[in-house]
């Protein structure tokens, strides 16, 4: 897989920066749905 | 039903028997049985977490909610990814270097045995009967829109997945799975699509959201404070938090999939994998749904999407009285038909407020009519009628070719299937490891414990289908079973919690914290009208408050994992 044994995939450096990227992609997705609703109101 | 219907069914069959052969091949004891060797990538991981998750009914009835109610559902899964990265940071890397089989033997490393068994025990006893409705709700559906003997679909569902499972084992399983999975992708998207092409011409896709929008189908985050309201944002976020932490961190379902992982790495990669794709793959199945309703604006559908109950109508003494609805019918579905090109016409123009009145109007007396048919079902079966699940089936089978409607019957399947297997394999795994090995045949050989766990699988899957078969029979007593079996849930995330937040948390403290975890989750669900999506959080925080409290009152020795 080309992946070390318990590290995050090299463009995240740490997992603390992996979970960050992740928490804010979903609020991102709470924003961008909420702009959905919204918009076909 | 069509040739290419049967042939594109008969082709994956035949797909699913040739991946189970080719990866199941070899299983030599039961680390590979039961996890794969601890060798899967993690794409095929986070598509088997993904493909157990969405069984058939996610794929049927959420459709037929976003219809009904609107795209509202969504925030059930609000939760999930902060569940994921909560999970990739705690339990994950415990059960992975534990090296357990399943989760509820991590927690004899942790506290005692009694603490295991008992959580394995309600695991058990939960899954156990809701594998039979995995099996039967799409197959009773199914049989009733497509005219197929119900007994065949839950054969073929139960019998077929127990087979490959039995032979194969987990890694035959998990990579059935990822096909599976990107099936019921497929399958979406084919839906998704051919709701689109089936609008009228003049209707843009922006119009079409916008009517249903005007109509309340495109509500997808509701800030209501009230805690009684099922899907809020709130309930979604913090209940959801919690519901999917019980379900991905403590359900051997889930946690079996990502302890086959190669690394620690693999298994983390595969639940931030669902964290990433979870909530739009659930976008686009609700919007399926809900342009499915604008669909319907300009094309007729059926009163009630259940034909056998219409048809149960149509010859009964209320046939009279349906007639005159139907009529009554024909007249309000033009109205609104109307005006829902009205309002598409009118959309930021002046116009609009007018139009969407007009249309809502329209809109509301052809609900009223349509309630007064279902009433009438009802009055004629003596039953509550509900045919949210009926309307995507039913879609499917009218408007979409000969070769789609297999395609989409299989994503169908495949939803019903991968969920089946994978709780297959975490019932044997529970019954082998935690009870079998651990109490009543501690010291045999490899092979001994691996014909032990077919035999085990075989034995849940026959369960299950013959359940499944008399499910018609004993239907509301395995429900009541499997509403009572989704009250522990949390109640084990609650012992999960002190098993890894907590040093001076002992076994029996946790084991006092589940009864007291369970009760207060009875409690609340019987004594107020709290959503049931708060269940998992009141169960699991009990579980910890109780739990820990004797703990430090019995305060025996600490074990170390």
């Amino acid at each position: 897989m080309g992946l070390e044994t318990d590290s995050p995939p090299p463009i995240f450096r740490t997992w603390r920066r992996f979970y960050f990227v992740v928490v804010v992609n979903t609020f991102l997705a709470y924003a961008l749905l909420l702009l959905f609703s919204l918009f076909a109101r | 039903m069509h040739v290419l219907d049967v042939a594109v069914i008969g082709l994956y069959f035949a797909l699913i028997a040739y991946i189970g052969y080719r990866t199941g091949r070899g299983n030599l004891g039961i680390e590979d049985f039961f996890l794969a060797k601890r060798a899967m990538p993690w794409y095929v991981i986070g598509l088997s977490v993904m493909a157990t998750q969405a069984s058939a009914i996610t794929l049927i009835g959420t459709t037929g909610q976003a219809y009904v109610d609107g795209m509202r559902f969504i925030q059930l899964y609000f939760g999930l990814p902060l569940a994921m990265v909560i999970l990739c940071a705690t339990l994950v890397p415990f059960f992975y270097r534990a090296r357990v089989y399943t989760a509820y033997e991590f927690l004899e490393k942790r506290f005692d045995g009694k603490t295991r068994s008992l959580t394995s025990f309600l695991f058990l006893m939960g899954r156990g009967l809701s594998d039979a409705v995995v099996i039967y709700a799409p197959s009773v559906i199914l049989a009733i829109v497509f005219g197929i003997d119900e007994k065949i679909l839950i054969v073929l569902i139960g019998a077929g997945a127990t087979l490959y499972t039995a032979l194969g084992g987990m890694r035959a399983v998990m990579w059935v799975e990822a096909w599976q999975m990107m099936i019921i992708f497929l399958g979406i998207l084919f839906c998704l699509g051919a709701v689109i092409a089936g609008l009228p011409g003049d209707i843009s896709l922006v119009e079409a959201v916008k009517i249903a929008g005007a109509a309340g189908r495109t509500e997808t985050v509701d800030f209501t404070l009230d805690p009684s309201v099922t899907y809020t944002f709130w309930s979604g976020v913090v209940g959801g938090i919690f519901l999917m932490l019980s379900y991905f961190g403590c359900d051997q379902s889930q946690v079996q999939r990502y302890l086959t992982g190669s690394s620690l790495t693999e298994s983390r990669l595969s639940l931030l994998f669902n964290a990433m794709f979870k909530i739009p793959m659930q976008f686009v199945i609700l919007l399926t749904g809900a342009l499915l309703f604008v669909f319907y604006q300009f094309e007729k559908p059926p009163p009630v999407f259940n034909p056998v109950a219409l048809e149960r109508l149509r010859v009964s003494d209320h046939r009279a009285e349906l007639a005159s609805l139907e009529r009554e019918y024909d007249e309000v579905f033009e109205l609104r038909k109307d005006r829902a090109s009205g309002l598409a016409g009118a959309l930021s123009t002046p116009e609009e407020p007018e139009a969407r009145r007009l249309f809502l109007d329209a809109e509301t007396r052809f609900s009223e009519v349509r309630g007064r048919v279902i009433a009438l079902v009802e009055e004629n079966d003596g039953v509550r009628f509900n045919d949210t699940n009926y309307v995507f089936p039913a879609f499917v089978l009218a408007e979409l070719p000969p070769g789609i409607v297999g395609l989409i019957l299989v994503a169908i399947f495949a939803a019903a299937m991968s969920t089946v297997e994978s709780e297959l394999t975490a019932l044997s795994s529970a019954t082998v490891i935690d009870f079998y090995r651990r109490y009543l045949k501690t010291d045999e050989s490899d092979s001994h414990y691996l014909a032990v766990s077919r035999a085990a699988t075989i034995a849940w899957g026959a369960f299950a289908t013959v359940c499944a078969l008399y499910m018609g029979r004993l239907g509301s007593a395995i429900e009541a079973v499997n509403r009572i079996g989704s009250n522990f849930y949390g109640p084990i995330l609650g012992v999960f919690v002190l098993a890894v937040g907590t040093k001076r948390a002992n076994g029996h403290g946790a084991f006092l914290g589940i009864l007291a975890g369970v009760a207060a989750v009875q409690l609340a669900a019987r004594f107020s009208d709290v959503s049931f999506l708060y269940y998992n959080l009141i169960g699991t925080a009990a579980a910890v408050a109780v739990g820990y409290g004797l703990s430090l009152a019995f305060s025996t020795p600490e074990r170390s994992v």
